[in-house]
């Protein structure tokens, strides 16, 4: 007597690269959440991610909004275990209370913690905090063959492994319980440190990388900058404010897509350069929650796109090829008249595995207008990512095929191989994993 | 205040816990779902500081007694009976199959009767509130969730001899024909009319505690929706397709 209704739902990456109509349903209760085992299925948190992680033609998606809930919380041990559904802005408003907050969080509070262990995020310093898989001390996660599994570094470590960062595709994740840390300020004091160029910014925030709590840079690559990058860093220390007023944000829809296209080749000169004037030696304190999700305050930058989108490219350069990578970089736009809406720099540390987003090195963020010349620069960069030993983070690049990130990505062939030991079915498929031919 | 939610796993019953543990209610949380209202309580516990206990109960079973006597001796006292457990068929036709007619009549029907005998002596003693949650899909029979809509529209019938019965001025009775709302029952459905969400009935059920509402409509458009419905000409009404 239980069932597990589905529909056609339209659901779209946010770089709107990949949109469709897709069978979709939204249990509520375990019975239901456990149920599904004869088709291909794939697990969905808030729909945010970049790419079309989350659903494909041939597998039923499955929503895990309804599991949201607290199941333990320790202020002592400071642990919290969370169903996967919740949102990072669900906790922090239950944390806050309690002056414990997580440290690694990406830009949007709207994003569910099953998203975060699944694209193993970084926060706004992964030099001094690593990646997300730092917070987390344990998963429930449920496979419809295997059951359901606790896995966390001292049990199942080689699922826990292939889950952290694995796209969703080793199953359900169905809570976690993660380590926060002590939020002795509620505020952070932003001061912006201007840059010449893109090198420029990459050997300062080499300088920076310790000695502050949140740590990028917004660069300018408008054609009128000549693709130089003159920007600013921003820099980030925790402090406390007497007035500590919150943002509300709707929790759906997030993005909403305007008719038109207003980021156009001449109108990302004049907004940049305008953006540059207002920010390029500002100091201000802004209440925590403002500087953890910077994008609740601009969410209005990816409707600017228009309902044709944008293309995200984020890679990670080691430092002794970051003058190279640079000098390439705006070479290659130059010759492609490329239109970058936004560029940023942080500074990554620690060792690469399996699909992760993560080593030494700079990580490097353009945004392109979804235009052929930017797919040009896009492929010319490929070409050229494995003489730098780069790596492009998947889980924002929509057009990047099997044949490059096998090349690029030396563990790929290791990680589709366990994937299959644990999964010879392969029960679950997205789009991106069929891109991928994971 | 003191009350039980039979039907709290999902849907209604679950924004209502969350509204009501937010408001320092202490809860029985009831459900056949045991993993369900485990974790919705340990989540208002945690939460709220709300002291929340579990029932078990398959509302195929029955033995609903055992809920009296749990309530009483967990809660002492009674306010709030929420009677919001309902399930409804893909396959509710004329013609189906004996299981599922049985089935929609327990969860539906029988099982609330049940619970109201059991918990009226305990009401009418102590005064409180008995909520019970109806569906705009009885205002008139149609080919479509005809076991449900009749199970409904018998559920509503025995509300309205529940007020009669009543003597105790204390005690209140609210029966609700709730329209569309976004839950697992209209999940998929293409709605002429729109939707609301769980949180607004639970505000709207909070809001009428303490009243006497024999009918009343959630949202309340439905008031003229029903209404136009029932006086519809049966030579119209018989060409409909919904």
């Amino acid at each position: 007597m239980n069932e597990n209704k589905v529909a056609l739902k339209e659901i779209s990456s946010v770089d709107l690269q990949t949109q469709g109509k897709f069978r979709w349903s939204q249990p509520d209760r375990y019975k239901s959440l456990l149920s599904n085992n004869k088709t291909a299925i794939i697990p969905q948190g808030s729909a945010l991610s970049y790419v079309a992680n989350s659903f494909s033609n041939d597998s039923l998606t499955i929503n895990m909004k309804r599991f949201d809930r607290i199941l333990f919380f320790d202020t002592t041990q400071k642990k919290i275990t969370v169903e996967a559904g919740i949102t990072l802005n669900k906790l922090y408003f239950f944390l806050n209370k309690y002056n414990l907050f997580l440290p690694i969080q990406p830009g949007y509070p709207g994003i569910t913690i099953g998203g975060c262990i699944a694209a193993n995020i970084h926060g706004k310093n992964q030099y001094n905090e690593g990646l997300f898989e730092n917070c987390i001390e344990e998963i429930l996660l449920f496979h419809p063959k295997h059951g359901e599994l606790i896995i966390s570094k001292q049990q199942n470590q080689e699922i826990f492994d292939l889950t952290i960062g694995g796209f969703g595709l080793t199953g359900i994740i169905i809570w976690a319980k993660l380590r926060l840390s002590l939020l002795e300020e509620n505020s952070v004091n932003i001061t912006h440190e201007p840059v010449d160029s893109l090198y420029d910014t990459a050997t300062k925030l080499q300088k920076l990388s310790s000695s502050y709590a949140f740590l990028y840079s917004w660069n300018d690559l408008s054609p009128n900058s000549k693709y130089k990058g003159r920007g600013f860093i921003v820099k980030g220390l925790f402090t406390n404010s007497p007035k500590n007023k919150f943002l509300l944000i709707p929790e759906k829809d997030l993005f909403y897509p305007m008719k038109f296209n207003l980021f156009t080749k001449q109108t990302i000169s004049i907004i940049n350069q305008i953006y540059y004037f207002l920010n390029s030696n500002k100091t201000e304190k802004v209440p925590l929650y403002e500087a953890l999700f910077p994008f609740v305050k601009k969410r209005s930058y990816y409707s600017l796109f228009g309902k044709t989108g944008f293309w995200e490219y984020q890679v990670l350069i080691p430092h002794n090829y970051a003058e190279e990578f640079c000098d390439l970089f705006s070479k290659l736009a130059c010759q492609n008249k490329a239109s970058i809406s936004l560029a940023t720099c942080k500074i990554f540390r620690g060792s690469q595995k399996y699909l992760n987003f993560n080593g030494e090195g700079i990580v490097f963020t353009f945004d392109f207008l979804a235009n052929p010349s930017s797919l040009e620069l896009m492929r010319q960069l490929d070409k050229k990512l494995s003489d730098f030993n780069g790596i492009i983070n998947l889980n924002k690049d929509s057009r990047i095929n099997h044949e490059t990130v096998s090349l690029i990505y030396p563990e790929f062939e290791l990680f589709h191989k366990r994937l299959r030991q644990f999964d010879p079915q392969r029960f679950f498929q997205s789009d991106f994993s069929k891109r991928l031919k994971l | 205040m003191n009350s039980i939610i039979v039907g709290a796993s999902a849907g209604i019953g679950r924004s209502l816990a969350e509204q009501l543990a937010s408001l320092g209610h202490n809860l029985i949380l009831v459900s056949s779902d045991q993993r369900d209202i485990d974790c919705l309580a340990k989540d208002l516990s945690i939460r709220f500081n709300s002291k929340v206990e579990l029932f078990s109960l398959d509302l195929n079973n029955k033995n609903t007694e055992d809920l009296v006597t749990y309530g009483l001796s967990v809660l002492n006292k009674i306010d709030n009976l929420f009677l919001i457990a309902g399930w409804i068929s893909n396959e509710d036709y004329i013609g189906t199959s004996k299981e599922i007619i049985n089935y929609t009549l327990d969860v539906n029907l029988r099982s609330m009767i049940f619970l109201i005998n059991s918990f009226y002596p305990h009401f009418e003693k102590t005064g409180g509130n008995i909520v019970g949650i109806g569906s705009v899909a009885s205002i008139r029979g149609r080919k479509n969730n005809c076991i449900y809509s009749t199970a409904k529209r018998a559920l509503e019938f025995y509300f309205e001899c529940l007020r009669h019965s009543k003597t105790n001025s204390h005690f209140f009775v609210q029966f609700y024909r709730l329209g569309y709302v976004q839950t697992q029952m209209s999940f998929g459905s293409k709605m002429l009319i729109p939707t609301v969400t769980t949180n607004y009935i639970s505000n709207k059920i909070i809001a009428g505690l303490e009243k006497d509402l024999s009918c009343h409509y959630l949202p309340f458009w439905w008031r003229f929706v029903g209404t136009v419905l029932r006086k519809l000409p049966w030579f119209f009404y018989s060409k409909l397709n919904f």
